[in-house]
């Protein structure tokens, strides 16, 4: 009861140890702010990725295209642009794990002999573009 | 609270020497270093991944359909089952050119084997076939042996039992008492057959029982003055079933009255011929003592099985015919070709479940219509003194051949045994063989084991084989087959192949064939392939046989890519992409060329179309290299 009732005792204790917790979570947040910075930088920086095959499939009238990610981190194909136009493509979402390939089937209705800018875009960002002339 | 805190705050701030905010400091500095060196070293890992793909540099030289494999050849020198080995060795014939090996026909012995049999009466075959005899393999054809003698023997009554269809009777046997006996006994008190016991003996091996005179000799006594007793006898058949087979006679070998004191008395009975029914089926005697004037409490006694008693006081049965003697009589009949022979060779392998026994083996004689008794076409052993043991036996014949087979070229061996036995014995033929060399017969006969490479040319790729030989021989007239062991049957063949013969010349010349789709029968699942080169048929002239080249190839419908690295790293090309206006096919690879390196690449399993078509190869770091057949 003598404890309690000796202010002066209590109060530098209790100080301290607030002053403690706010650093030691201070220090928390910093460290897993740079995790996580670090994380994505390295995952932007990590991603690359081919296109092995494009092809206008007359049959289909679907744009194929066939893709390898040659990076070092997996990656999700989140759009694909066909001439700036947002095009939908299955499968949906395409994950392609490191060293992965696969088919990604764009319904374009494409012109033969038509010039098209394609353009695949990552979830990270990451493009990958060029001009295709439909055969 | 607060106020303290503030109060710290303050005293914070006013510290001079600021301790705290170098620490502050030091740890933001941390933090930006990590962040920073992260940041730098995997931009530095990804530039160099970048930096090593713009580096690599592999060129198409090349892509042309592979219809053919390369010739396989033989990895191991060549065996010849009939012929010699003159010269050269197995890798002279891995190429087309100068050196070559040199085989020659030899004369070779034709072998036949019995195609039936007939029994002499009454051996019976219990089992096998002809076909056991064709190898000397342990798979045997066995013969039962008959009783081919009878004698007059004796069988004693014993006190040791066996049981009938759960029914237990004494057993007879032919060897005299050999216990202690004991007292059957019947009690005298009325009048009538009182049964002294059932005794047994057992016809395995027995085909008859001739006609005799039989004495019964009974070792018995009674009790009493006043009794009145004799012993007599049933005699009848009983199966193994329990039931009776046939009742003989009852009531008869009657003795003379016994006495009170120990006596052996002895009576005779007239037995007719009986053949056995069934070897599993007894014969059965049934004791009686036969009371023909009662007295109470008085008995009549039979001892049996007491050994010692003289021989002639134990309780048993006379004149019985027994068999002394077993027999077999096989005659094998095959038949041969009807061509001059040189020599001729008949060999028979054999056992026998006892031991020593007079064989006799007899090649028949067709000019004088019997089985000869001494000399040619005759062998005569003592078999082994072990039972079971295999004993071959063959006798070479070099004159006067043709007087052992017919004009139509049929042979018959017979094989007679006897052996003075009570025991029945099984004869066990494992190999006959008829083998007949001919001047005619000059023959070559040469094998070799060719192994395919499936890890390039898989099985599920392969459309069929070819077999290619390069040689010559002296003998221009001869024709000369390629054959191939056929895994499924089991022996050498040229089924399905397209060209089963061909006549050589005296200068080196090609000679091919093609398993067409039956190929996966001469193909073993690791690729392995037994070829052989014989000659069509065996003749007069003892050909020499020089080989230049044998070799096996796969015939398939694939590519072959001609690849040159051009860069400064190893490359691992990970897909080919063949490409024409209706199909884009991808096909996975793992192809590693060094840096500098030109290598072929051959795959099985990858048509190229007809018409014009573009070839993508894809590295592993994801450069794409373009090649146009036009």
């Amino acid at each position: 009861m003598r404890v309690f009732r000796d202010k002066r005792g209590i109060t530098p204790v209790l100080s301290n140890l607030l002053l403690t917790v706010v650093a030691v979570a201070a220090m928390s947040i910093a460290t897993t702010a740079t995790y996580v910075i670090t994380t994505n930088l390295r995952d932007n920086m990590s991603e690359r990725i081919v296109i092995e095959d494009l092809w206008f499939n007359d049959s289909t009238n679907n744009l194929d295209i066939y893709l390898h990610n040659v990076g070092k981190v997996a990656l999700y194909i989140s759009a694909v642009y066909i001439n700036g136009t947002k095009h939908p493509f299955v499968p949906t979402p395409l994950v392609l794990e490191i060293g992965e390939h696969g088919w990604l089937d764009v319904p374009c209705g494409c012109v033969s002999g038509n010039m098209y800018y394609v353009d695949i875009v990552t979830r990270r960002g990451t493009h990958v573009a060029d001009y295709y002339k439909a055969s | 609270m607060l106020q303290t805190i503030t109060k710290h705050l303050k005293r914070l701030r006013q510290e001079k020497r600021g301790v705290s905010n170098v620490i502050v400091v030091m740890l933001s500095l941390v933090l930006i270093v990590v962040i920073v060196s992260n940041v730098v070293l995997w931009s530095y890992q990804m530039n160099q991944f970048d930096w090593e793909k713009m580096q690599e540099k592999i060129e198409i030289g090349d892509v042309e359909r592979m219809k053919r494999s390369w010739w396989f050849t033989s990895e191991n020198e060549y065996t010849v089952n009939v012929g010699s080995h003159l010269n050269g060795t197995y890798t002279d014939t891995w190429t087309a050119d100068d050196t070559y090996e040199t085989f020659r026909e030899e004369s070779t012995s034709l072998s036949y084997s019995p195609s039936g049999y007939t029994l002499g009466d009454p051996t019976k075959c219990i089992s096998g076939s002809a076909q056991d005899l064709v190898t000397d393999n342990g798979a045997y054809m066995v013969f039962r042996s008959y009783s081919s003698a009878f004698s007059s023997q004796t069988v004693y009554n014993h006190r040791e039992s066996t049981i009938i269809a759960g029914t237990s009777y004494y057993e007879a046997k032919l060897n005299g008492a050999d216990a202690s006996g004991i007292n059957l006994d019947a009690l005298a008190s009325t009048t009538g057959r009182k049964l002294f016991g059932r005794f047994v003996y057992p016809l395995t091996g027995i085909t008859e029982i001739p006609a005799n005179t039989w004495a019964f000799y009974y070792r018995a006594c009674k009790t009493g003055p006043l009794t009145v007793a004799h012993c007599d006898v049933d005699v009848l058949i009983r199966k193994s079933d329990g039931n009776i087979r046939t009742l003989i006679a009852t009531d008869v070998a009657n003795s003379v009255n016994l006495d009170t004191s120990w006596s052996t008395v002895s009576t005779t009975y007239s037995w007719t011929h009986y053949t056995i029914a069934d070897e599993t089926d007894f014969l059965e005697v049934d004791y009686y003592a036969h009371v023909t004037n009662g007295q109470a409490n008085k008995h009549v006694y039979l001892r049996i099985d007491d050994s010692s008693l003289p021989i002639d006081d134990q309780t048993r049965l006379v004149g019985i015919m027994l068999p002394s003697a077993y027999a077999v009589e096989v005659e094998l009949a095959g038949s041969s070709n009807t061509q001059d022979w040189q020599s001729l060779t008949w060999t028979i392998d054999s056992a026998f479940t006892i031991g020593i026994l007079n064989v006799t083996l007899q090649l028949y004689n067709y000019n004088t219509n019997e089985y000869p008794t001494t000399g040619d076409g005759y062998i005569s052993y003592i078999s082994s003194s072990t039972s079971n043991t295999d004993e071959t036996k063959n006798q070479t014949i070099t004159l006067n051949l043709t007087r052992f087979r017919s004009l139509t070229g049929e042979w018959k061996i017979r094989m007679l045994t006897v052996k003075e036995t009570i025991s029945q014995f099984d004869l066990k033929v494992d190999w006959v063989e008829f083998g007949v060399t001919s001047p005619n017969s000059y023959t070559l006969d040469v094998t070799g084991e060719f192994v395919l490479d499936l890890s390039i040319f898989p099985l599920a790729y392969v459309r069929s084989i070819e077999i290619q030989i390069l040689y010559r021989a002296n003998d221009s007239l001869e024709n000369w087959c390629l054959r191939a062991y056929n895994w499924t049957e089991g022996e050498y063949s040229y089924t399905g192949f397209n060209s089963t013969e061909h006549l050589p010349a005296t200068d080196f010349t090609y000679y091919e064939t093609n398993l067409t789709n039956a190929w996966q029968s001469y193909v073993q699942s690791n690729g392995t392939i037994r070829a052989k080169f014989c000659d069509k048929e065996p003749d007069s002239n003892q050909t020499t046989i020089d080989i230049d080249f044998l070799g096996v190839r796969i015939i398939i419908d694939g590519a072959k890519f001609r690849f040159k690295n051009k860069g400064s790293a190893t490359s691992r090309i990970v897909a080919i992409w063949v490409i024409n206006a209706t199909t884009h096919n991808r096909y996975d690879a793992n192809f590693f060329l060094n840096s500098g390196e030109k290598a072929d690449y051959i795959r099985a399993d990858i048509f190229l179309p007809t018409d014009n078509f573009i070839i993508k190869v894809v590295t592993e770091r994801g450069n794409i290299e373009v090649f146009r057949s036009d």
